[in-house]
């Protein structure tokens, strides 16, 4: 019974900090903030947690998204808590939905992990507005991320279920 | 998620209104120390890889391009003391004030991150090499930013180009005293709210000027690119690359202030 509990919170955690991981390698590459490298990006952690809240109900537990959003926080020079709290509203969406998600096809779940991606980002943007930033003119092209990661979704998946599949079988 | 929610909330307004928050900063990004460090092995080993296999011929050839140069900078640091000291007799006779003295310490870029919030680069020194809040940060070419979060080991820096980023300037051939601010995500920083700006030229180098004491002075900033008239009344815009290259540098040197 123990193994039950330990396994999949080892797995979750262990895949939310190759996440990390990954944003530090992806950022890397497109090279800092010039022009259009900035927008080109996955977002991983969302990513990641969308899986999570697939496999099971009521599940990834709160704290994870929480805690992983302030370390992006951190990482990014973001206010302290904008991450925290958007990954936090995304995790609780998709635990809501969690029966409606396991029900759609692959391709279906890519559309709906847009639908989810776009609602988190307009949440992050919302929040910036409030506490007083400067969006600028290409604001938008926030959205270009959520088409991203939402194409790479199948991949993820197939990759994810091999990888960590036995988190709940064991 | 009521609790998790509020308190991210909470953070979020203590954040906004001021700076208590940067101990709580300074723990989380401790944590994430092992990742960047592990990220920064994965993305140099290729480079090690190229050092690794590289011909012994090669090797030797290098090393005396190395020593070559090495005995032609000492040269250069003999003549730089000779014109410090001349320099500071000179200060004497004129009464002036000497400089701050400033304190260096060499350290590697071992991440490099933009969000919503700027460009920082994370680098490998922090409180324990007494790196503070607020210390100037340059390249081989010039300025490159500050130190805006300290961490044991590590330290965030703000650059340059970042809009969130301000430096005092002034234009090395007229004089001209302003600020310099980055302008985001163009990579240039934008020269503003200075007095005699109508002779400045395209070609112009700004340095840093001194003033407020955070920037010493004489560090070259940015090399004028290009002078817009907008408002006939309110003046022109002027618009300078920086010498520094934040993307590409790998070293840069902290300059830490010394109490005496």
């Amino acid at each position: 019974m123990q193994q039950d509990l330990v396994t999949p919170t080892f797995h979750l955690i262990l895949s939310m900090v190759v996440g990390l991981f990954l944003y530090l390698v992806a950022t890397r590459l497109s090279g800092g903030s010039e022009g259009l490298g900035a927008w080109l990006r996955v977002e991983w952690i969302p990513l990641l947690l969308f899986f999570w809240a697939r496999q099971r109900p009521n599940w990834p537990p709160l704290w994870i998204p929480w805690l992983f959003g302030l370390f992006l926080d951190v990482l990014r020079g973001e206010p302290l808590g904008l991450n925290a709290l958007c990954f936090l509203t995304f995790t609780w969406l998709l635990s809501t939905r969690h029966e409606w998600v396991r029900s759609l096809s692959l391709f279906e779940q890519c559309m709906a992990l847009f639908l989810f991606l776009c609602a988190y980002i307009a949440l992050t943007l919302g929040v910036l507005l409030v506490t007083g930033h400067n969006l600028g003119a290409w604001w938008w092209l926030s959205l270009l991320p959520a088409l991203i990661t939402a194409a790479l979704w199948p991949l993820t998946s197939v990759l994810l279920l091999f990888v960590h599949g036995r988190a709940f079988n064991a | 998620m009521v609790a998790f929610a509020s308190v991210s909330l909470l953070l979020l307004v203590v954040d906004a209104s001021a700076g208590i928050m940067w101990p709580v900063r300074t723990a989380l990004s401790m944590a994430l120390t092992p990742i960047i460090y592990a990220e920064q092995a994965v993305s140099t080993a290729d480079s090690l890889v190229d050092e690794l296999l590289l011909e012994p011929g090669a090797r030797i050839a290098e090393r005396r391009a190395l020593n070559r140069e090495m005995a032609a900078l000492r040269t250069r640091m003999l003549e730089i003391d000779i014109l410090k000291s001349e320099n500071e007799r000179l200060r004497d006779l004129l009464g002036g004030i000497a400089r701050t003295d400033m304190d260096v310490v060499v350290a590697d870029v071992i991440a490099f991150t933009t969000g919503l919030g700027g460009s920082l680069l994370t680098i490998d020194v922090g409180e324990l090499q007494s790196v503070q809040q607020g210390d100037p940060v340059i390249d081989g070419g010039g300025l490159c930013g500050q130190v805006v979060t300290t961490g044991l080991n590590t330290s965030q820096v703000l650059i340059v180009t970042d809009p969130a980023h301000s430096v005092p300037v002034m234009i090395e051939r007229t004089g001209a005293q302003g600020i310099a601010t980055g302008s985001g995500n163009d990579g240039l920083i934008e020269f503003e709210g200075g007095f005699m700006l109508s002779n400045v030229q395209v070609g112009d180098v700004m340095i840093t000027s001194g003033l407020g004491g955070r920037f010493p002075y004489g560090y070259p900033v940015a090399e004028v690119v290009s002078v817009e008239v907008e408002d006939p009344l309110l003046g022109r815009r002027i618009f300078a690359e920086p010498f520094a290259d934040p993307a590409v540098s790998r070293q840069l040197a902290v300059l830490r202030s010394v109490d005496s």
